[in-house]
């Protein structure tokens, strides 16, 4: 493989080193590959075929706010694009560096500033890790209740950059109701700060302009958030409805009697019979791509493909068309996992009112067992993709999200939309008074890479215009990046001026993540 | 008053042109009309109401009913360079809507139905010169409530609201408006309309409801919003106690929240708002009163309730049952009928300073604030809304003032609070916004957010036509 | 300038519009001019000698349906249509009165009524010669826009008299003049006292007076009396006279009213009069459907827009007001409005001719 070189002058990474210090920048191409990509699909896919890029020029490994100030100072004079960075666990292309430049990776700058127990804030420097956040929280008997399924690999301010949210959202919100003040680095080089208080009216919100702006109008370098008390209890419920219409209809019930349960999720009938909902129907997958029809349904699989899994699996990607009739197989009804926690009084009164609601409404009263399984497995889901991409063909996830009215004409539109070219499983999650997300997971595979990436991109035209159509966001917490960018006016129309606004005003030169997001 | 200026000729053209948009009814420059719409609520302005004075008067009123129909206003407007200043029912109390470029005042109060209602999404679209209590009653009679009641509930529009990000008492369980809007329709200067999509979440970029939030009317016209209703409650319960000292119902209610406890509202006075205001609406008691409601089915508000007050005695509350709640409840829009005798007859002046702060920061925060204050006027102070993380502190200030001395006062008043406010951890406003009021404070909390706003304005509104004198220090005026 | 009614003045310069919501006027014009406050605060103004007292000014006062209905949202209990009138009064008497306010007032002069009609011919043409007698103590005084426009209605009411065994009230046999309400709405005082020493003259004899139409009623009872004349202490709304009647079982009701009906409280009747049960007690002796109430009732009955002059200087603001309030009786299935007051009845089938509008008189009429 052929790795063209650093555009990066000496000149260039003298003023780089001079602000960072040698021990924090980097030219070397081993770095510059790791910092290419993040977990888009398509990315992954040139990786296994040995064709990277667009690759950056250089990395710096900031310390301070003040050099982060100094590194965009630098870059705007010089029109040098950067990119910041916190753990590369976007799937989008957030932080590919389309036209090279400086990758400004934050997870140096990863100390817990303050707790305020009294307060319940947190404030901590954007490169944290997830996990490490929370984990440091437990310690203090805390939690900030935000559980994306990377929290493993991902950082508070990826989360407030791409405008995350995690599993529990329904109880604790999303990244964007957790923030109570940031500190952010323009394009410009001017550090804003906005003030901390539990709620303000100073004109627009400033936190709310950064949360999803993905590294185009600033650099966010620290985050005061909410945090709760960590839960004395925990509660756990499973029910399972008929149809799914009838278990989109308990969430909505369930949401619009002004439950806060903390994860909701709901399955369609192949992922439920995939997650399973018995307790002694073998515990979940470990990974995803075990969990797939060939060992659910292993008969009918192999009486398809005979011989080994490896070619199944590839069989699965390249006849999706098949695949999605195994759904007729999946006569098990459509699971709905319920968690409830914090303090005991409210959780059980809680989980007995929606074993109530959800019972009125068909659902069948599956115990705590499947729930517990989910909770145990949670974060295994994005284990499984790497198997996908060894045989060669590759998964993606569609999340969108739209109001109740709509939500079932948008599951079976995209359905619609792709099966012919993926095979396609759902879930409904996040949970909210007026709507929901549903969260699609495709798995599909071309002959070669180019072929499999003309693939990826039709399902995607067909999902967003089938989601456009029927009226929705395209994403519901995954982003934008690259990989969307190119439905940004179709999603927004005339409101992508007031972004192109921001962005003048923030980033005038141009310099802050270019590229991205479908901005000019 | 001063001998009035001599009058600026009316530009003929644009009264024809916005005629011929609306028609002759819905345009007006009427005397009585322009001095109507010369202030709203700012008490500095009813100092200079009562003095006699109105110093800035729009030339022209208007009255849109379609989103069209401010899309094609604005172009005229745009085009001929005329200020242009969106209205809702004018009880903004920080001069956000003063003309202080004359123009025209864009009323939406024309704008005012309710266009659908998804019964099943729990939604509402609404035109946004509806005034709340219309907007909240036509909700009730089918079932549902937006579950937004600022003090201005009845004389207040869902646009201004949205304008000036407001908050409601009930704003513990419902949410402030931003928690309640799902999407917006906008008209920018140029008479571009923008929507914002509907979603109940999306990771698309920054949410742009948060730039026309809070916006105070300089970056666009706000004429449509889908905003989320909820069902309403199956029962109300109201639980009062008082507290021998301010610390004592502040830490309860930080507990109580911190437990996840969900009351509909909470409100706790300070002893001398006890004292007055409570008295006023014929309450009385001693001591710091918390005033409790919790709305939602019965079973489980009698559980919250019952652990609200368990928490409350705890921290050295005493239980007043439920009569002080109720009857505050029915009497809570009742306070502002005081403001009429005490500016006609006393001759006071009367404000409202809120406020907010972590909890951290609070109690410092009232301290100094009262400390500052209490040397010049008659202080009472207030809980207003509570939330896990902090509260709203809102400051009744009260003080006599001579014709000759009041704007001095006045403005010391608000000197001096700003200033304790910006040593002591608080924001300068929790819910009433910024307007010509708060400006030069607002300079000094978030200094890159006026230089921002007015950049992002450049680019927006080019001729500076929206609302102009506003989230600015200077006052520039379009031509 | 009106300083008999300065707390009222100063009140509203300085309160934050608390009753504007509930201003029909305000809400549908949607101006700021045209609520409590506004109005009053250019009175403000113009006392201060900041603004002129003018033409404009004027015109704004003559912006109110005098429905009453912010005295009910005011904790100050303020009244803001008497100062209205008397602001009336005074642009008339500096001639600063609307054009419109001059030209009804020559109209009215033509046959002392608002209709330019001959009133009593017409009520002479309706009834049987019977019924008619200038010596009863009794007087049925239907009102002019009752016999304008709605003569059916004097009929049915006096078939209700006969089913219930009232024979004493009689119609007047005589010029009567119109009550002179709309002289005052539009600030006529001076004519308004001798219209009312007129009317005082040819209704000399009643003992008891019936009246058709509430803002009659308030008239006679109250307005008369305030520029000093007096006709008899005992006056009564036709609802007031009825209701004891049949609640006594006196009304032979042979079939149950059968359509759903949406009661439209009068303000003349209910917050002027205080008149809110016998109407619906009335209604609920007959209806076969429970009488369906609009959200905005009783003491909170939202305006008909026909009343202050409204209809004659601003038709079209009259029908918006009456739009608002119809909808919902326009709502899902689509309800009759039945009412007690004639005026009210004109306002609604103006703004909407489809509608089926009543008087109680005639709900009651076809159960008999």
């Amino acid at each position: 493989m052929k790795i063209s070189p650093s555009q990066a002058s000496t000149e260039l990474r003298e003023a780089l080193t001079a602000i960072v210090g040698e021990a924090n920048i980097s030219v070397a191409n081993l770095e510059r590959l790791s910092y290419c990509r993040d977990l888009n699909p398509m990315a992954n896919l040139a990786t296994n075929d040995g064709r990277l890029g667009p690759l950056p020029d250089v990395i710096v490994w900031p310390h301070e706010v003040d050099q982060v100030v100094r590194l965009v100072k630098l870059a705007a004079e010089r029109r040098v694009p950067l990119i910041p960075f916190g753990a590369g666990s976007g799937v989008c292309g957030g932080t590919t560096p389309l036209r090279g430049g400086i990758i400004l990776d934050l997870k140096k700058m990863k100390r817990i500033l303050a707790l305020d127990e009294k307060s319940l804030a947190v404030t901590a420097e954007a490169g944290i890790i997830g996990q490490h956040l929370e984990m440091e929280l437990n310690r203090q008997g805390y939690t900030m209740g935000h559980f994306p399924s990377s929290i493993y690999t991902s950082t508070l301010g990826g989360y407030l950059a791409a405008r995350s949210a995690g599993q529990l959202s329904a109880k604790y919100g999303k990244i964007e109701d957790m923030v109570l003040g940031l500190e952010v680095v323009l394009g410009t080089g001017e550090i804003m700060r906005t003030p901390v208080a539990p709620r303000a009216s100073l004109g627009p919100d400033w936190n709310q302009i950064f949360v999803g702006s993905e590294g185009t109008l600033g650099v966010i370098t620290s985050a005061t958030c909410r945090i709760r008390p960590y839960p004395p209890s925990r509660e756990f419920a499973s029910f399972v409805f008929p149809t799914i219409e009838a278990g989109i209809e308990g969430m909505r019930l369930l949401m619009q009697n002004e439950l806060k349960p903390a994860a909701v999720r709901l399955y369609d009938e192949l992922d439920t019979a995939l997650v399973g909902t018995g307790s002694k129907q073998g515990e979940s997958s470990e990974s995803f791509f075990d969990s797939l029809p060939i060992s659910q349904f292993g008969n009918a699989v192999k009486s398809l493909v005979p011989g080994l899994v490896r070619r199944a699996e590839r069989f699965v990607g390249q006849r999706a068309d098949l695949a999605n009739e195994l759904q007729r197989f999946a006569t098990k009804g459509c699971l709905l996992v319920l968690t409830f926690e914090g303090e005991e009084l409210l959780t059980r009164a809680e989980k007995n009112l929606a074993t109530e609601i959800c019972e009125k409404a068909e659902g069948v009263n599956k115990g705590p067992e499947p729930a517990m399984r989910w909770w145990k497995n949670r974060y295994h889901v994005s284990y499984g993709q790497s198997k996908v991409f060894y045989h060669g063909a590759f998964v993606d996830t569609i999340e969108m999200a739209t109001t109740w009215r709509k939500i079932a004409d948008l599951y079976h539109e995209i359905r619609r939309a792709v099966r012919e070219k993926a095979f396609i499983m759902a879930h409904f999650s996040h949970a909210y008074h007026e709507g929901c997300s549903v969260y699609f997971t495709f798995v599909s595979a071309g002959t070669d890479v180019e072929k499999a990436r003309q693939t990826h991109r039709q399902v995607w035209d067909a999902a967003v215009a089938a989601c456009h159509r029927v009226g929705g966001a395209m994403s519901h917490h995954h982003g934008i990046g690259y990989t969307k960018a190119p439905y940004m006016h179709e999603e927004h129309g005339q409101a992508m001026r007031i972004f192109e606004a921001l962005k003048q005003e923030m980033d005038p030169a141009g310099i802050l993540n270019p590229g991205k997001m479908g901005l000019s | 008053m001063d001998q009035p200026k001599p009058k600026k000729p009316t530009n003929v053209e644009l009264l024809n042109r916005l005629r011929d948009v609306l028609g002759g009814r819905r345009v007006s420059r009427a005397l009585g009309d322009r001095l109507n719409y010369s202030h709203d609520l700012w008490p500095r302005s009813l100092l200079e109401i009562r003095r006699g004075e109105a110093p800035y008067r729009p030339d022209l009123i208007i009255w849109p009913e379609t989103t069209e129909e401010v899309s094609r206003v604005l172009k005229v407007c745009n085009e001929m360079r005329t200020p242009v200043v969106p209205f809702g029912a004018g009880s903004g109390m920080c001069g956000g809507v003063l003309p202080v470029c004359g123009g025209v005042v864009l009323d939406t109060k024309r704008m005012n139905h309710i266009e659908r209602i998804s019964e099943e999404s729990q939604v509402a679209v609404c035109q946004t010169g509806i005034l709340g209590i219309h907007l909240e009653q036509e909700l009730n009679r089918r079932g549902y409530t937006m579950g937004h009641f600022p003090g201005s509930f009845g004389i207040s529009t869902l646009g201004g609201y949205l304008a000036t990000r407001s908050a409601g008492q009930a704003a513990t369980m419902y949410g402030k408006i931003e928690d309640m809007v799902l999407s917006l329709q906008a008209v920018l200067a140029d008479g571009t309309v923008i929507h914002t999509r509907t979603a109940p979440r999306r990771a698309t970029g920054p949410d742009f409801n948060h730039v026309l939030l809070g916006s105070e009317g300089v970056l666009a016209v706000i004429t449509r919003a889908h905003m989320r209703l909820h069902a309403l409650p199956a029962a109300r319960e109201f639980r009062s106690a008082v507290f021998p000292k301010l610390d004592n119902g502040l830490e309860a209610l930080r507990l109580m929240l911190r437990f996840g406890l969900r009351p509909t509202i909470v409100r706790l006075s300070d002893p001398a708002d006890t004292s007055v205001t409570m008295k006023a609406l014929g309450l009385s008691a001693q001591g710091c009163l918390l005033v409790m409601v919790f709305d939602g089915r019965s079973a489980q508000i009698e559980l919250e309730s019952a652990k609200a007050l368990e928490i409350c005695l705890a921290n050295g509350g005493r239980d007043r049952g439920e009569e002080p709640a109720r009857h505050w409840y029915n009497h809570r829009f009742a306070e502002h009928f005081r403001q009429s005798p005490l500016l006609a007859e006393q001759k006071m002046v009367l404000d409202t300073i809120e406020l907010a702060a972590t909890w951290t920061n609070v109690k410092p925060l009232y301290d100094a604030v009262h400390k500052a204050l209490g040397r010049q006027a008659t202080v009472l102070a207030h809980v207003p809304h509570a939330y896990p993380e902090g509260c709203a502190l809102a400051f009744t200030v009260l003080c006599k003032v001579t014709t000759e001395d009041e704007f001095k006062r006045y403005d010391r008043l608000w000197q001096t609070a700003m200033d304790a406010a910006l040593k002591n951890g608080g924001v300068i406003s929790h819910a009433h916004g910024i307007g010509r009021q708060k400006v030069r404070w607002l300079a000094k909390q978030l200094p890159l957010a006026l230089p921002l706003l007015q950049g992002l304005k450049r680019r927006l509104d080019p001729n500076n036509i929206l609302n102009p004198g506003k989230l600015s220090v200077e006052v520039e005026c379009p031509c | 300038m009106l300083k008999k009614f300065h707390r009222e003045i100063e009140y509203c310069t300085y309160c934050p519009k608390l009753c504007r919501f509930s201003c029909p006027v305000g809400n549908a014009t949607g101006n700021e001019t045209y609520t409590p406050w506004g109005r009053q605060s250019l009175l403000h103004l113009v006392g201060e000698g900041a603004i002129p007292w003018g033409r404009e000014v004027a015109a704004s006062v003559y912006r109110c349906t005098t429905c009453m209905l912010c005295r009910e949202y005011c904790d100050h209990e303020l009244e803001i249509p008497p100062v209205m009138l008397a602001a009336r009064a005074k642009a008339v008497k500096d001639k600063m009165q609307p054009q419109e306010a001059v030209e009804f007032k020559g109209f009215f002069a033509e046959q002392h009524n608002p209709m330019g009609d001959d009133l009593s011919a017409r009520l002479h043409s309706l009834l049987p010669k019977s019924l008619f007698n200038p010596d009863a103590q009794v007087v049925y005084f239907p009102g002019c826009v009752m016999i304008y426009n709605y003569p059916q209605t004097i009929k049915n009411t006096f078939r209700l008299f006969e089913a219930l065994d009232v024979n004493y009230v009689a119609c007047y046999d005589a010029d009567v003049p119109c009550c002179g309400v709309p002289l005052h709405d539009h600030g006529y005082e001076d004519e308004f006292k001798a219209n009312a020493e007129k009317l005082s003259q040819k209704l000399a004899k009643a003992k008891a007076v019936v009246c058709g139409c509430p803002s009659c009623a308030w008239a006679l009872k109250t307005m008369l009396p305030g520029v000093g004349v007096k006709i008899t202490d005992r006056i009564y709304h036709l609802t007031e006279f009825l209701a004891p009647l049949v609640a006594e079982g006196k009304l032979p009701i042979r079939r149950p009213y059968p359509k759903r009906l949406i009661y439209h409280d009068p303000c003349y009747l209910g917050r002027y009069l205080g008149v809110y049960d016998q109407p619906r007690n009335l209604l609920n002796e007959v209806c076969r459907e429970p009488l369906v109430e609009f959200s905005w009732n009783r003491n909170k009955s939202y305006c008909c827009g026909g009343g202050g002059g409204i209809p004659v200087s601003n038709p079209v603001l009259a029908r918006e007001i009456a739009a608002q309030r119809l909808t919902e009786a326009n709502e899902g299935e689509k309800k009759s409005v039945v009412t007690a007051c004639p005026s009210c009845m004109r306002a609604f089938q103006k703004a909407d001719e489809s509608l089926e509008v009543l008087d109680i008189v005639d709900v009651l009429v076809r159960c008999i």
